[in-house]
Formats: structure tokens, C-alpha cells, sequence
């Protein structure tokens, strides 16, 4: 099982697309410049990133109260 | 408990009716959008370039006037009938105003159409804000006009409905949702009246040749004069439903009942007088009074601002009714299954983007920056294109069982279609506002000329990739929304699976106000003259330089003429 509700996951990753995109114009000003092809790859990371953690069995890590139903 | 349907059969056809006919304008207006994002990026061309503003016309009128105005209406009449828990006085009125609303469009819509067709000797690519150089067939602003009076007769309808209740109930205060439609009317007889003045006595008699030319500067200052107020006249329905469904479906109360009304007093008082600051760049209005209509919108971030602490206290409430603990980790308790909620709420997050572009845009000095750049096309698919259009999408999903009696079928696919619009919106503005920071302009099927942009990241392609990807999500969105429509329609009557037809109560109630909070009267006579105060001098001085009917002439040949004399003084060098 899941750590949170799938679509409450399905809703944080459509979130963290913004966060991606807007990002990729702070790297720029801080001197990085990745490429489209890199900056897919990255947030294709960060988001296999947060699915891991979403789906990681609860019992590896410290245990915390549910926020969910 | 029941639905609006079974409380008020026959209003509960007319809203029907009016979102329906929204619904048709939303449908045709994003294949428009997304023929346009594939023609400025070169990537599919169907029309001609010289049909451009045809469809530019169509897409705008029919988003930001059809598709809006219909929905808003609908939620109107909802709004007062629930509240004030009587019908409309007189269905035959109530008919004639959506009627002739219908019939509005539908004559403005038939010379734009022409302009397509090379049998019909007409045309109207004069882009929803239509004033003068650009000139229409006189159909056109006929069919505007009928439009504008049809908004009007149903805003007597709503009062006289309020005034009916007035009579029984001499002592109450305001039920909030009638509260906030008829301070939203207050200014939208307000600044459509410039509008409307401007059609009729400029426009339309142009058009059929009675005057030879009109004073340009005049009727592009009318339209501002209405064309910032229709802002919000889309914006007051969406807070609307932000303020008293979207508690609702968060399973929670509003925050404050005074604090909503002193938000849309606010917005009674400040919409109108701040036309100007879309004409920063025009020459011919002086300095000081652009200043004036910056300062009134930068006094415009306060509700705003207002807005955005109701709303979100109030989803926390819901939140935390639901069993949501911790400091930010209630949000995992919303109800983000629910269309409804998910489309608002994320209506809402787009909306506080919106406001930081908008910001850029007011400041006088900085808007030279963006001015008719594609940066200004991205804010207002925020503002507009997204916080109003994708709340008016969700909302639907909560009305249409509320006025068929049908639940609501594919909640998933609706679910679906809300994130869509999110992701698409997100490729689609982030790019437009940057490429309008490198000077790519607006309104033009061929933006790149014999120019290339540079953009300070990434490349041009590159922003045209995503600007064809957002494009295109965003008419599958469209598409997806009406299938859920449609799909909902098709299905059986079964009232005992809709929720009941009611809005948020409130945790602090209209009685913890001020009484003068009530007092309408008064707020439109100060709306009223800050409007005189914003606007008597510069329209004054317009009228003064150049008369009523404008100095005549074209500006086009006069830019060439400055063209040729700078060529024939280089030749004689
Ligand atoms: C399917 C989704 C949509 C797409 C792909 C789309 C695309 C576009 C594009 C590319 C332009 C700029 C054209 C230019 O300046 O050359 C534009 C203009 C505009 N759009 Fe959209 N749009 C969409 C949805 C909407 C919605 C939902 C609204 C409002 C409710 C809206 C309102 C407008 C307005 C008012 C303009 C300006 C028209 C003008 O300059 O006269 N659009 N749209
Ligand atoms: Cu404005």
C-alpha cells in the first residue's frame, strides 16, 4: 500500500510540475544551464523520486501518523 | 433538502440553457486557441495568415464574452434564487434576457464568421476589445449591443427579485450570494455604459458611414473604461463559487461572511476607475493620469489578498472538520477525489501566479517591458484562461447534476480533466511570459518576421514546443470536459444520489459586520465618483486635442510617410 491516497499522489505530482518548470529558470540564473533533454530527465527523476517515496513500504522508515483517510 | 431542480423546475431551465450555450462557445473557442498556438509556432497552418484575426476575434469574443457571460448568468440567477429561497418574478422577462443575449451573439457572430467566407461581403476582425482604427460590419455591434442590454434586463430581474424579498423581510441583512451579485452588478452598469456609448454613438454610426472617422484614443479609452471592469466581472462569479461552494466541497464554513462583503464592496468601488492602466503605452493621456489608475490598482492587491486568506482559511477549516491535523499536513485530508474541489483549488493556485505577472503588468513603468508582448497573453490564461475558466469547469461538475437531476457521470475522467488543464496551462503560460520578456509580440499569425528573438533561456524552438504542448493539452482538457458533459446528460434522472442544493454558512455571520456594509447605495454613489474623478479629466483633454470625432485621417500612411522621409533624407545625404 501506498503511503498516501494514490490520487492525492496523482494531485502532488501534477503540483510539482510548475515547481519543475520554474526551476529550470532559477537554475539558469544561478549559472546552470540544462538542456531540455536534461532538464526532462530531472524532473523525471524528481518524480520517480517522490513515487518511490509514496510507494516504499512505510515499515523501512521511522513511523509517522497517516494524514489521510 | 432537495436540488435546485426540484426547488425551481423553471429557473433550473434557464440556468441549464445558459450553461449549455456556455458550453458550445468554450467547445469552439479552444479549437480556435489551439489553431492559433499550431499557426504563430508554424507547426500546422490551416488558414491563412490574413485570417488571423478572424479567428483571433472568435476565440476572444467567444471565451472572454460568450462562454463567460453565459456561465456567470447561469451561477447569477442560481445564486439569487437559493439565497433569497423565491423565483424570478416573471419568466417572460426572464426569457427575453437571455433571448436577446442569445440573439446578440448570435449577430455579432455572423459578420466575424463572413469574414471566413468569400460569398459574404462582411467581416469583424476587430478582436474582442474592438475599438477604432479596426472596423466592423454594423451587424457586429448590433448583435454587441443586444448582448450588453440582454445583461442588463437580467440584472433588473435579479434586483427586482431582491426587492420583492426586500418588502417581506424589511429587517434582514443581505443573504451573501445576493450580496455579492448585486454589488458585481452595481459596476457592471457602471463601466458597461462606457462601452455600450461607445458602440452606439461612435462605432456603430462609423460603420455605416454616417461618420467618416472617429476619435480613436476616445473609443479605446471607453473600451478600457469597461474592458478592466469586465475583468472582474468574470473574476466576482469566480470568487463566488471560491467563497461559497468551494468551503462547501472542502466539508467545511466560510471564513468570514463581513470580511467577503467588504472584499466585493472593494471591488464595486475600484474596478471601474482603473481602465487606464491598459493604456500605459497609449500617447495622448497624460503621465499623471495613468499614474492615477496605477495607484487605484495597486489598491486592487488588497482584496485580493483578502481573498486569498478567506479561501484558504476556510479550506482549512473544511480540512480540519475532516480529521486533518498537523501544520500543513491537513492538506492530505481535502477532498482531492472530488472534481470539483480539485479543479477550484487548483483554479486558485494558478490565480496566485497570476497575481505576481499581474503586478509586472501594472506597475507603470515596468509594463513598457511586456506591453502587447506574448507575456501578457500568459498572464491573462491565468487570470481568465484558467483561475475563472477552470472554476467555472469544476463548478460545473457541481451544477450540472444540481439543474438535470442527473448525476454526474465520469467522475474520473472529470478529475482527469481538471489536472490536464493545470499541467497543460503550466507548459503553456510559463513559455508565453517568457517569450514575451524577449520582445515576442502578440496578436500576430507571424511573430518572427525577419526577426529572431533571443531569450535570455532556453531558445525560441524551444518555447514554441511548449507552447504547442500546454496548446494541446489544453484542447484535449476541453474535449474531456465536454465528453463528462455529455456523458452526464445522456444519463437517467436520479435526484437521490445529488447532494442538496446548498452553499457554505459562515463562521463569522453577516451580523459580526457593520450594518453600512449592507448599504449599496452609497457604495455605488462612491463608485461613482471615484469613476468621474479617474476619468472626467482625461476624457476631457482627449475630447479637448482632438475633438469628439478625432483629427480623421489614417495612421497607417502617416507612419510610411515618416518611413520615406527618412529614406529620401538618407538618399540626399
Ligand atoms: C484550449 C485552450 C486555449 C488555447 C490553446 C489558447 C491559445 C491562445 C493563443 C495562442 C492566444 C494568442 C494569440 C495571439 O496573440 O496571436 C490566445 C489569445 C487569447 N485567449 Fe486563449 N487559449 C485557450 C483558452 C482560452 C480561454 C479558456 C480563454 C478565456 C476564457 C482565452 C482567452 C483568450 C483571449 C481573451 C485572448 C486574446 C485575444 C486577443 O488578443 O484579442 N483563451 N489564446
Ligand atoms: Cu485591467
Amino acid at each position: 500500500m501506498s503511503r498516501i491516497d494514490p490520487v492525492v499522489l496523482l494531485v502532488l505530482l501534477v503540483f510539482t510540475v510548475p515547481i519543475l518548470v520554474q526551476l529550470r529558470t532559477v537554475a539558469f540564473y544561478l549559472g546552470f544551464e540544462p538542456t531540455v533533454t536534461q532538464s526532462i530527465i530531472l524532473g523525471l527523476a524528481v518524480i520517480v523520486v517522490i513515487v518511490g517515496w509514496a510507494y516504499w513500504p512505510a515499515r523501512w522508515l521511522p513511523s509517522e501518523p497517516e494524514g489521510c483517510e | 433538502m432537495s436540488t435546485y431542480v426540484e426547488q425551481f423546475p423553471a429557473e433550473a431551465r434557464l440556468v441549464r440553457s445558459a450553461m449549455y450555450t456556455a458550453f458550445v462557445a468554450l467547445g469552439l473557442g479552444a479549437a480556435f486557441g489551439l489553431l492559433q498556438v499550431l499557426h504563430r509556432t508554424n507547426v500546422l497552418r490551416v488558414i491563412d495568415s490574413t485570417d488571423y484575426y478572424t479567428i483571433l476575434t472568435l476565440h476572444g469574443v467567444l471565451l472572454v464574452l460568450t462562454f463567460t457571460i453565459f456561465f456567470l448568468v447561469a451561477i447569477f440567477t442560481w445564486a439569487i434564487t437559493t439565497s433569497l429561497d423565491r423565483p424570478l418574478p416573471d419568466h417572460r422577462f426572464s426569457w427575453t434576457w437571455y433571448g436577446l443575449m442569445t440573439g446578440g451573439t448570435v449577430l455579432a457572430a455572423i459578420p466575424i464568421v463572413g469574414g471566413l467566407i468569400d460569398q459574404i461581403d462582411m467581416s469583424a476582425a476587430v478582436l474582442f476589445t474592438f475599438y477604432a482604427p479596426l472596423q466592423a460590419h454594423w451587424l457586429f455591434y448590433v448583435g454587441l449591443a443586444l448582448f450588453v442590454v440582454g445583461t442588463w434586463l437580467a440584472g433588473v430581474d435579479w434586483i427586482r427579485t431582491y426587492l420583492a424579498w426586500r418588502r417581506e423581510h424589511p429587517d434582514e441583512r443581505i443573504p451573501l450570494p445576493t450580496f455579492m451579485v448585486l454589488t458585481t452588478m452595481g459596476f457592471w452598469y457602471l463601466s458597461s455604459v462606457g462601452v455600450a456609448l461607445s458602440v452606439l454613438v461612435f462605432l456603430l454610426p462609423w460603420s455605416l458611414g454616417i461618420f467618416e472617422h472617429v476619435n480613436a484614443l476616445l473609443t479605446r479609452t471607453m473600451f478600457w473604461y469597461f474592458g478592466h471592469a469586465v475583468v472582474y466581472f468574470w473574476l466576482m462569479p469566480t470568487y463566488l463559487l471560491w467563497y461559497l461552494l468551494l468551503p462547501k466541497v472542502a466539508g467545511g464554513k466560510l471564513f468570514s461572511d463581513p470580511l467577503a462583503r467588504i472584499v466585493f464592496v472593494l471591488f464595486l468601488l475600484l474596478s471601474t476607475p482603473t481602465g487606464i492602466h491598459h493604456q500605459y503605452l497609449d500617447p495622448g493621456i497624460a503621465e499623471g493620469f495613468k499614474y492615477v489608475a496605477m495607484t487605484n490598482t495597486m489598491f486592487l492587491l488588497l482584496p485580493s489578498l483578502l481573498t486569498a486568506f478567506t479561501v484558504v482559511a476556510s479550506i482549512e477549516h473544511g480540512a480540519r472538520q475532516r480529521g486533518g491535523t498537523g501544520r500543513l499536513r491537513w492538506l492530505g485530508a481535502l477532498p482531492w477525489r472530488d472534481p470539483v474541489f480539485t479543479g477550484m483549488a487548483l483554479a486558485g493556485v494558478m490565480f496566485a501566479a497570476a497575481g505576481f505577472s499581474g503586478i509586472v503588468n501594472a506597475g507603470l513603468n515596468v509594463n513598457y517591458l511586456v506591453h502587447n508582448t506574448f507575456w501578457v497573453v500568459g498572464h491573462f490564461h491565468l487570470t481568465v484562461g484558467t483561475a475563472v475558466a477552470l472554476t467555472f469547469m469544476a463548478a460545473s461538475y457541481w451544477f450540472l447534476p444540481q439543474v438535470t437531476g442527473k448525476p454526474l457521470w465520469g467522475r474520473p475522467l472529470a478529475l482527469g480533466q481538471v489536472l490536464l488543464w493545470f499541467l497543460g496551462m503550466t507548459f503553456m503560460s510559463n513559455a508565453m511570459h517568457r517569450g514575451g520578456l524577449a520582445g515576442i509580440p502578440r496578436r500576430t499569425a507571424e511573430p518572427q518576421y525577419n526577426f529572431s528573438f533571443e531569450p535570455a533561456i532556453g531558445s525560441v524552438a524551444e518555447l514554441d514546443a511548449q507552447v504547442v504542448l500546454g496548446g494541446t493539452l489544453l484542447f484535449l482538457s476541453t474535449v474531456l470536459f465536454l465528453t463528462v458533459v455529455l456523458g452526464t446528460l445522456r444519463g437517467g434522472v436520479d435526484p437521490t444520489r445529488i447532494p442538496a442544493n446548498t452553499y457554505a454558512a459562515a463562521l463569522s455571520e453577516a451580523e459580526d459586520g457593520p450594518r453600512i456594509l449592507d448599504n449599496l447605495r452609497l457604495w455605488v454613489l462612491i463608485a461613482v465618483v471615484l469613476v468621474i474623478l479617474a476619468y472626467a479629466f482625461p476624457i476631457a483633454a482627449i475630447v479637448d486635442r482632438s475633438g469628439w470625432l478625432g483629427p480623421g485621417g489614417s495612421p497607417y500612411p502617416q507612419v510610411v510617410w515618416v518611413v520615406e522621409y527618412l529614406v529620401v533624407a538618407l538618399a540626399l545625404r
